[in-house]
């Protein structure tokens, strides 16, 4: 199935879980901010969240000082 | 024909220039403001015009002053500005920044969020004065903020925000400001608030450390209400200085960011 993570297109198997789409792409999960179609998906549910043929993700990264 | 001078409405059957107005009703002045841009003395009033007229280095009488602060802003904008409200959470080198040119700008209701106390080590990027060291920065930046404008309603929260307490400090705000420090900060608001503040306008930063070119900042949206800006990449930390140029040139995207969703432009 074709998944689009930040502005490019991927294709996964079936059923992948948002985590295992971040592992697989090699982005550190340390300070990521996961948005799956509009909705931000809280780090303790990358795990749990079973990503749908044609959703877009946004990983984005967070660092700190301000 | 109908035109507004110093805030208030004015009615004449005749042609007039500025200095025709200012004869008419005796007010001395010598600074001529037109819809948010200066004029000449020549210049011939048209209907519907809204017009300031300012004595160089005199503060008028205080129904005035309100108009004169933001002559060069147009008064359509700031009906609607004065009646915005905004949330800043962190008062550092964004926060503080961003809150002050929000009250420029005219913002009715400001409310303040930070636990710490102004220290040395934050007067080389943020707002404050080396005279406030040692007290709290909500109450510095309210002193500062009060100094600019007398026209803005300042409330201050002297907690720290976690995910106890988020959602109702920043709850009923049409504008959230996330100007943490810490990453971890940063993170708790977006994770708490996108979501379940979707009346609410997000905009956070990420990546001001340094002073990179500013043209690698960037703009991320997420969801649909909130949009981080910064270069995503340059953290603050052991030789990775904050300076002030490029955090508060982070903190005025920020805040040009609040005053677009709040007038619309978009």
């Amino acid at each position: 199935m074709q998944i689009k993570v930040n502005g490019k297109i991927y294709n996964f198997d079936d059923n992948i879980t948002l985590e295992n789409i971040i592992n697989q792409l090699n982005i550190s999960h340390q300070n990521i901010i996961a948005e799956v179609n509009g909705q931000v998906v809280l780090k303790e549910k990358f795990n749990k969240t079973v990503i749908e043929d044609n959703s877009v993700i946004e990983l984005i990264k967070f660092v700190g000082g301000g | 024909m109908n035109f507004i001078v110093n805030g208030k409405d004015y009615y004449t059957e005749k042609t007039l220039t500025i200095a025709d107005l200012i004869k008419e009703i005796n007010i001395d002045a010598d600074i001529f403001i037109v819809n948010s841009f200066p004029v000449a003395a020549s210049y011939i009033i048209n209907d519907s015009d809204v017009i300031t007229l300012i004595k160089k280095g005199s503060i008028l009488d205080k129904e005035y002053l309100e108009y004169q602060l933001i002559s060069r802003q147009g008064l359509k904008e700031y009906n609607i500005l004065k009646n915005s409200s905004a949330v800043i959470c962190g008062l550092g080198g964004l926060g503080s920044n961003a809150a002050v040119s929000l009250a420029r700008a005219g913002i009715g209701r400001l409310k303040l969020i930070d636990f710490d106390i102004v220290e040395p080590s934050n007067i080389n990027r943020q707002a404050y004065f080396l005279e406030q060291i040692g007290i709290n920065k909500t109450d510095a930046l309210k002193e500062i903020i009060n100094k600019i404008s007398p026209y803005i309603n300042v409330e201050i929260s002297n907690i720290y925000l976690d995910e106890t307490n988020i959602l109702s400090e920043l709850s009923g705000f049409q504008i959230i400001l996330e100007c943490f420090d810490s990453v971890s900060s940063k993170m708790l608001l977006i994770e708490k608030c996108v979501n379940n503040m979707p009346e609410s306008y997000i905009i956070g930063a990420s990546g001001v450390a340094g002073y990179y070119n500013t043209d690698i900042f960037k703009q991320k949206y997420i969801g649909s209400n909130c949009i981080i800006i910064g270069d995503f990449e340059n953290e603050a930390g052991i030789n990775h200085g904050l300076y002030a140029p490029r955090v508060a040139a982070a903190a005025n995207i920020q805040a040009n960011e609040a005053i677009r969703h709040l007038l619309k432009d978009k």
